[in-house]
C-alpha cells in the first residue's frame, strides 16, 4: 500500500500568494465553519483609558463644619489584548487610581433637629494599582478563561481568581455560561490620631473573602434579539464593617443573590438601531433588596463625514434599606449591628449618560458621560424612618482610545 | 439540500460513528435551514425580505460567507455574483422558451453585487435586489460536515453533498478514493477518474438543467453581465482543499467561457475542464494520478 501511494504522482504545489487559489482558500478559511477552533478574535488590542469620576459637594446646611467637598477619583487603565497561537489569547490590564477628597463617617443632629453629617476632616490623598491578567482558550463549541486579579492601595490589598466558561449549544443559538471566583483582601486602615482610631486599629490586620458563582444562558430569539438571563451567589466573609466611620458594626457573613436579565433587540427602522435593556434584582441577608433597569440605544450616524456611533443610555435604581440601617445618634445605638452608610439606605437613583466612539481605520476613539443622581423619595417602596442626609450626586466622564493591529 | 447526499465512513467503534453521522448531519440541515431560499424563516430570506428597507446585522458565519462572495466577485472580474439568482426568474428551463430581450434589460439592473452595502457586518440590498447563497452554501457544508467528521473521531470517509465531495480521509486500506467526474456527453459514465487522499473536488457541469431551443444547448449557469448562459465549458472540475474553493473556482470557470483553461492555469488551480467539442484540458486530464490538494 506504501509501495502504491509512492508511486502515485502527488500534485502538490506551493500556493501562489497572488491567485484566486490562495486567496479563495484564505477567505474559505476565516468562515467559523471551517475550522475546528472556536473564532479566535484575529487583532491585538492597545487600548488607554480615562476616567474622572467627581463627587458633588455636600450642601453647606447638612455638613459638620466648612468643608463640603467629597471625593474626586482619576482613574487611567491601559490594557492588552492578543491572541496567541491560533487558541488562545491573553488579556491584561492595569489601573492607576488616585483619590482625594472626603467621606462622610459620622452624622449628628444640628440645633434645627436636622441631621448633619460629619466629614473626614482631612482630606485623603491615596494611590491605589491594580492588574489583571486573563487566559482564555477557544474551542469549537466554547470558551474557557482564567483569570487572575491584584489590587494595592495604602490600606487595602486584594487578591482574586476567577474561572469562567462558555458553551454553545443547540446549533449556536444557545451560549450556557458560568463562572466562579473567589477573592482574599487585607485591611490596613492608617490608624491616625482622631476620633476613628479605634475601629481602625480594630480593623488593622483584619480580612475579607469572597466566593461567587455565576451561571446563565443567552438565548437567540430570533434574527433581531438575543436575551441572556442568569443568577449569581456571592458570599463575603470576614471584617465587612467599614474602619472609617465611628460607629459601623456589620454582620461577618454577606450572602448576595443576584437575578439579571439582558435584551438586545436590532431594529431595522431608522437605518438600523440597537436596543439595550438589562434588568438586575439583588438581595442580600442584611435585608438590601434592590432593582436596577439600564435602558442604552446604539446608533451609527454620519456627521460631516464622520461615522461616528452614539448610545444615549439611562438607569434607575432603587433599594430597600439594610435591616440595621440607622442614623440614631451617638449613644443611642442598639441592636447588634448598626451603619449609617448611605449605601445600605433605602433610595432610588437615576443617571443618564450618553457614549460616544469614532472609527478611524483601525482606531476607535471612546467619549462618555454620565450624570448619576440619587434621592431617598426616589425609591418605590422600602422607605425607612431615618433619612439619608449622605446620599451622593456625581458625574463621570472618561476618554479613551483603542488601537486594533 | 435538494440533491442526494450521503457519508461514506469507516470507524471501528459503532457508537462513535453513530453520533458522528448525527451531528454530521445536523451541520447540513442547520445550513440548508439558515441559507434556503425556500424557506420563509431562514436568515438568507430575511435579508432578502429587507431589501430596499433597512440594512440587516448578520453573524459570523453569515459575514465569513458573504465576504468569501466578495472576494469570488473581485476574483471573477463580476462573473461569479450572488445577486445574479433573480435571472433565474426569466430563464425557465422546462419551458423551452427563452427569454425576450425586454425581459432581460428588465432584470438586469437589479444584478450586481456591487450594487449591495456591505461593510463587513451589516448588509444593505437596494429595492428588488436578493442574494443566493446556493453556489457556496452545498459546497461550505460540506466542508462543514467535514469538519464536524474530523472532530468526532473519524478518520476514514467522505462525504458527498449532491456531487461535491471532501474528503474526511483515505480509504481503511490506505487507498485513495476514485473519483468520477461526469461525463457531460454522458452523464451515466466517468470522464475521468480521480484518485483522491484528501482534500475535496467540486464539479459544474451544463448537464445539470438545461434546456435546448433551436438545437442550441442553454444551461443553468447565466452570465451575470449578460443575462444569457454561457458556452465552451461542458464540464469542470477543480480539486482543492476545501470543498467550497473547489466549487467556486469550477463555477468561475464555466463563465469565465473560452478563458477558463488559460485563467485556471494561472490561478494554479488543480483541474478538469471538457469543452463542448469534447476537448479536454487541465492536470486531471491525463491518466490517473493520486492528487494531494
Amino acid at each position: 500500500m506504501v509501495k502504491q501511494r509512492e508511486a502515485a504522482v502527488a500534485v502538490t504545489k506551493r500556493l501562489n500568494k497572488n491567485s484566486a487559489l490562495s486567496a479563495l482558500t484564505l477567505s474559505a478559511m476565516a468562515i467559523p465553519g471551517m475550522s475546528n477552533a472556536a473564532v479566535v478574535p484575529e487583532n491585538k488590542t492597545l487600548s488607554v483609558r480615562y476616567t474622572q469620576y467627581q463627587e458633588e459637594d455636600m450642601p453647606q446646611e447638612r455638613v459638620v463644619g466648612l468643608n463640603t467637598q467629597r471625593y474626586s477619583i482619576d482613574v487611567l487603565q491601559v490594557r492588552y489584548f492578543t491572541p496567541v497561537d491560533e487558541k488562545y489569547s491573553l488579556d491584561t490590564s492595569v489601573q492607576y487610581e488616585t483619590l482625594s477628597g472626603a467621606s462622610p463617617y459620622d452624622n449628628t443632629l444640628n440645633s434645627n433637629g436636622q441631621t448633619v453629617v460629619n466629614l473626614s476632616g482631612a482630606t485623603i490623598e491615596e494611590t491605589r494599582v491594580d492588574a489583571s491578567v486573563a487566559g482564555t482558550r477557544y474551542f469549537k463549541e466554547g470558551t474557557l478563561t482564567s483569570s487572575v486579579y491584584a489590587s494595592k492601595e495604602n490600606d487595602y490589598q486584594s487578591l482574586g481568581l476567577g474561572l469562567s466558561g462558555s458553551l454553545e449549544i443547540n446549533q449556536k443559538h444557545t451560549t450556557l455560561l458560568g463562572s466562579i471566583s473567589t477573592s482574599f483582601d487585607e485591611l490596613s486602615p492608617t490608624p491616625l490620631g482622631s476620633t476613628l482610631a479605634g475601629s481602625r486599629l480594630e480593623a488593622d490586620g483584619q480580612s475579607k473573602r469572597s466566593f461567587s458563582v455565576y451561571e446563565g444562558v443567552t438565548q437567540v430569539l430570533n434574527k433581531f434579539s438575543t436575551l441572556q438571563v442568569g443568577i449569581g451567589y456571592t458570599r463575603l466573609s470576614g471584617y465587612l464593617s467599614d474602619p472609617y466611620r465611628s460607629a459601623d458594626r456589620r454582620p461577618d457573613t454577606r450572602e448576595q443573590t443576584t437575578v439579571t436579565a439582558q435584551y438586545r433587540h436590532y431594529l431595522t427602522q431608522m437605518g438600523g438601531v440597537a436596543w439595550h435593556l438589562d434588568y438586575r434584582f439583588y438581595q442580600d441577608d442584611w435585608g438590601v433588596l434592590a432593582n436596577t433597569f439600564t435602558s442604552s440605544v446604539w446608533k451609527d450616524i454620519d456627521v460631516f463625514g464622520l461615522h461616528i456611533t452614539l448610545a444615549p443610555n439611562v438607569r434607575y435604581h432603587w433599594q430597600h434599606a439594610a435591616d440595621f440601617y440607622t442614623l440614631a445618634p451617638t449613644g443611642d445605638r442598639s441592636g447588634d449591628y448598626y451603619s449609617d452608610d448611605f449605601r445600605l439606605s433605602a433610595y432610588g437613583a437615576i443617571s443618564v449618560g450618553i457614549d460616544m466612539q469614532y472609527h478611524h481605520n483601525n482606531t476607535v476613539f471612546n467619549l462618555g458621560f454620565s450624570q448619576y443622581n440619587s434621592a431617598e423619595n426616589w425609591g418605590l417602596s422600602g422607605s425607612q424612618d431615618s433619612e439619608t442626609p449622605a446620599l451622593v450626586n456625581f458625574t463621570t466622564l472618561s476618554l479613551g482610545v483603542e488601537y486594533h493591529f | 439540500m435538494g440533491s442526494p447526499c450521503a457519508f461514506k465512513l469507516y470507524h471501528s467503534d459503532q457508537s462513535v460513528l453513530d453520533r458522528a453521522i448525527k451531528l454530521a448531519q445536523q451541520e447540513v440541515v442547520r445550513l440548508e435551514k439558515k441559507y434556503s431560499r425556500f424557506l420563509a424563516t431562514s436568515e438568507l430570506s430575511l435579508i432578502n425580505a429587507q431589501a430596499g428597507l433597512a440594512p440587516v446585522q448578520v453573524d459570523n458565519e453569515t459575514a465569513g460567507l458573504l465576504n468569501y462572495a466578495a472576494m469570488c466577485f473581485e476574483l471573477s472580474d463580476g462573473l461569479f455574483d450572488i445577486t445574479s439568482g433573480v435571472l433565474r426568474r426569466i430563464w425557465d428551463f422546462k419551458s423551452s422558451r427563452l427569454p425576450s430581450q425586454q425581459q432581460l434589460d428588465d432584470t438586469l439592473p437589479v444584478v450586481g453585487f456591487d450594487k449591495i452595502h456591505w461593510d463587513g457586518q451589516k448588509i444593505a440590498l437596494p429595492n428588488n435586489m436578493e442574494i443566493d447563497l446556493g453556489g457556496v452554501v452545498k459546497e461550505y457544508a460540506a466542508d462543514c460536515a467535514r469538519q464536524v467528521l474530523l472532530d468526532h473521531g473519524i478518520t476514514h470517509g467522505l462525504v458527498d453533498l449532491g456531487g461535491d465531495i471532501c474528503v474526511v480521509g483515505c480509504q481503511p486500506n490506505d487507498q485513495p478514493w476514485s473519483m468520477g467526474v461526469r461525463d457531460p456527453e454522458n452523464p451515466n459514465q466517468a470522464a475521468v477518474t480521480i484518485p483522491l487522499m484528501s482534500g475535496a473536488i467540486a464539479t459544474s457541469g451544463y448537464y445539470e438543467r438545461f434546456m435546448v431551443v433551436d438545437g442550441q444547448r442553454y444551461c443553468h449557469i447565466i452570465n451575470p453581465k449578460t443575462g444569457w448562459p454561457v458556452q465552451f465549458c461542458a464540464t469542470v472540475a477543480v480539486v482543492s482543499s476545501r470543498c467550497l474553493v473547489s466549487g467556486s473556482l469550477a463555477t468561475i470557470g464555466m463563465l469565465k467561457q473560452q478563458g477558463a483553461v488559460s485563467w485556471l492555469a494561472a490561478q494554479e488551480a488543480t483541474f478538469f475542464l471538457q469543452d463542448t467539442h469534447g476537448q479536454r484540458f487541465g492536470s486531471l486530464s491525463g491518466p490517473p494520478k493520486s492528487v494531494q490538494p
